[in-house]
């Protein structure tokens, strides 16, 4: 167990570290830009879905939707991202305590 | 409103100040995941000072579960190594992205790169696809220490499934996900059909693949939609 954390450790420094040690302040070929502009949607849709779903969709959970729209409704009030993380939170254990 | 991808609103939600204001949203759900985490690791044998260092020197959620599931049950370590690496992977295409906006010599550039984590590197892109360097490390440095005080109460404490449930401590992650990206889509009709393109990905990547490869696996629309976006300019 120590031997793995200390390969997954070394293995994580060498994904983050090697490229802007060597890449320095380069750019990158248009085509590559374009991608690395579309990542922050894909990757958080990715993040969010990943989440919900769980491998084999064995984190599926239906309750979990009436707080995610809570938390989309505060966005589109425009209150502050933590406002709307509450808010899910709190509308989440009022449904989970409603149901058998 | 607090900072977010994809928008420029405003220089309150840059640099510093606004990686610290993002990332202490962040920081909320990375410590319940935590919680989750260090409660997994010690109920598969890990001790807890062990659960404890590897949120220390990894820091990543994906990775360090995958470790623990892969070596669970007497699997082997190389196994658990490779499905964690392979999960990993995802930062490499992040670390060459980066690489432009970090500072300093090569040493420096790598020391910086390690402030790269999924949720900080997408609050840190500006709408030009530059990055926000500031931001990004000011967001990781707030979940940093809450990454390691949740893993600690998780390993030690080690609070029920049931707890996380009732409690709805598993909801945090996903709303505070989701707020981010209806943020980063908000100005942009091709974000928003990227962004449905990744969740028809990872829906399907979700139920064949564990999640970090899964994830990988979604950063497959934005080559797509880059392609296309491409070929329309040609």
């Amino acid at each position: 167990m120590i031997l793995a954390t200390i390969a997954l450790a070394v293995i994580n420094i060498i994904y983050k570290g090697a490229a802007p040690a060597l890449l320095g302040s380069r750019t990158l070929p248009i085509v590559l830009e374009r991608i690395v502009a579309s990542f922050p949607p894909a990757l958080l849709a990715g993040l969010l879905i990943v989440e919900l779903l769980g491998f084999r969709w064995k984190a599926a959970d239906p309750s979990v939707v009436p707080g995610l729209v809570a938390a989309a409704a505060c966005w589109r009030l425009r209150l502050p991202d933590i406002v709307g993380v509450a808010a899910a939170v709190i509308v989440t254990i009022g449904v989970r305590s409603l149901l058998p | 409103m607090t900072a977010a991808p994809g928008v420029d609103d405003g220089v309150e939600s840059a640099g510093w100040l606004g990686g610290f204001r993002i990332g202490a949203g962040m920081a909320i759900g990375a410590f319940a995941l935590a919680i989750s985490f260090g409660a997994y690791a010690v109920t598969n044998g890990w001790p807890p000072w062990l659960a404890i260092v590897m949120s220390t020197v990894v820091f990543s959620g994906s990775a360090q579960f995958a470790l623990v599931t892969a070596m669970s049950g007497g699997g082997a370590v190389a196994a658990g190594i490779g499905a964690a690496a392979l999960i990993n992977t995802r930062f490499i295409p992040m670390a060459i992205a980066s690489a432009r906006g970090l500072r300093g010599g090569p040493f420096q550039r790598a020391l910086e790169g390690q402030g790269i984590v999924d949720a900080s590197f997408v609050a840190a892109q500006r709408p030009n696809g530059t990055l926000d360097r500031e931001k990004m490390l000011g967001a990781t440095l707030v979940q940093w220490p809450s990454w390691i005080a949740g893993t600690a109460i998780g390993a030690l404490f080690a609070p029920s499934t049931e707890f996380m449930h009732t409690y709805a401590l598993d909801v945090i992650f996903p709303a505070f996900f989701l707020v981010l990206l209806l943020e980063a889509v908000r100005h942009s009709a091709r974000l928003r059909v990227i962004a449905i393109v990744a969740l028809a990905i990872g829906a399907v990547a979700s139920y064949f693949l564990p999640g970090g490869v899964a994830l990988l696996v979604c950063a497959a629309a934005a080559v797509i939609g880059a392609v296309r976006t491409r070929g329309r300019a040609e």
